[in-house]
């Protein structure tokens, strides 16, 4: 079943630490696609874990991403509103980006964030200017 | 003025090969040796302007001598790097005085997982010589690309500059003009090319990322 998400959703992206800048931000790398992803840049929908609060949402999404791979204690998570990607990328570089659900196993809260393809700088370096430092959350959460 | 008529080209030409500027500035000019000829490093040393004397010496020019001296290798000869490890290269710019780009380097080799594409040594290579010949630049943000290249973003209120070292010794490179979320199609430049050429396409830029 895969379905378009709502303009007003957010998804995660993890950000693994070679692609995470000094202050915790990713660089464009950390949006790039591979040339096995097919043309989609795998994210997680975070409002499908209905959770009260983003910091909720964001925790569901470690545990879901824990069993697929180890999250590395520098890596990060970066939140990005949906419609906002849409409309920064279309209204700046005059492409098409959609964003829709792909669940797999283990994995329901799964999406793709489609309509660029690799080698595609543009879309990437505008992608990592969205992210600041507010919109970032470990991906390994330390026990303080 | 005589500061301006005291120095001559060829009295320097075997050292750094220095001259007078129109506006009595010495300009030093690294010997080209590293293939980018086009685009010389150039550094412009002020207060010098006392002595008129030719000495045939740039140890006369105080203020120039200081200057020069906080570049420990000022006639280092990029190629060395064509034949270094990767340990090497990183440990070359340390001592070449880039200590936080060289920490940040060994930082990135120590987090690349197995399953992730080595950092391939041409793009550190590239990356480390670029480096060194535009020593000016502010350091930039260091990542690695899911392919293996370095990766250098500068962000400034004037644009985002983002470039992927090749192993080829080019550089994919891609300039956003401005502040995003303006509501507006974003004025760009884009392209893959030697870093010479480069940098004569986005030097405009590059010049409001100079350090002091």
């Amino acid at each position: 079943m895969t379905a378009h998400i709502c303009d007003a959703d957010h998804v995660a992206r993890y950000c693994p630490p070679r692609c995470v800048e000094e202050d915790g931000t990713p660089a464009p790398c950390a949006f790039e696609l591979k040339a096995r992803d097919e043309c989609c840049l795998s994210v997680s929908w975070l409002e499908y874990f209905g959770g009260q609060s983003t910091t909720n949402n964001v925790e569901c999404v470690r545990r879901e991403l824990r069993q697929h791979y180890e999250l590395k204690k520098n890596g990060r998570l970066a939140v990005l509103n949906i419609g906002m990607v849409k409309y920064r990328i279309e209204t700046e570089h005059g492409i098409a980006l959609y964003v829709k659900r792909d669940p797999q196993q283990d994995y329901p809260s799964h999406a793709c964030i489609s309509g660029y393809s690799t080698g595609d700088e543009e879309t990437t370096a505008t992608l990592s200017e969205m992210v600041g430092v507010n919109d970032v959350y470990p991906a390994v959460e330390t026990i303080s | 003025m005589g500061a301006s008529t005291a120095m001559r080209r060829d009295d320097y030409s075997n050292w750094a090969g220095l001259e007078a500027s129109t506006d009595t500035l010495p300009r030093a000019f690294l010997p080209d040796s590293t293939g980018y000829e086009s685009i010389p490093y150039v550094m412009d040393m002020p207060g010098w302007m006392e002595s008129e004397q030719d000495t045939g010496s740039i140890h006369k020019f105080d203020r120039a001598t200081t200057h020069v001296a906080s570049f420990p290798s000022f006639r280092l000869d990029v190629r060395i790097l064509a034949n270094m490890d990767d340990e090497a290269v990183i440990s070359k710019m340390g001592e070449e005085g880039f200590v936080h780009i060289a920490n940040r380097l060994k930082y990135l080799y120590d987090v690349t997982e197995e399953d992730e594409e080595a950092i391939k040594l041409g793009s550190l290579r590239n990356f480390a010589k670029f480096i060194m010949i535009n020593r000016n630049l502010i350091s930039p943000q260091i990542t690695v690309t899911v392919n293996g290249l370095i990766q250098a973003v500068w962000r400034q209120p004037q644009g985002t500059l983002v470039m992927n070292f090749q192993e080829s010794g080019d550089i994919a490179f891609t300039l956003l003009f401005g502040k995003g979320g303006q509501g507006t199609r974003r004025r760009k430049l884009i392209g893959e090319l030697p870093p010479d050429q480069v940098m004569q396409h986005v030097g405009g830029f590059m010049s409001g990322l100079m350090g002091v």
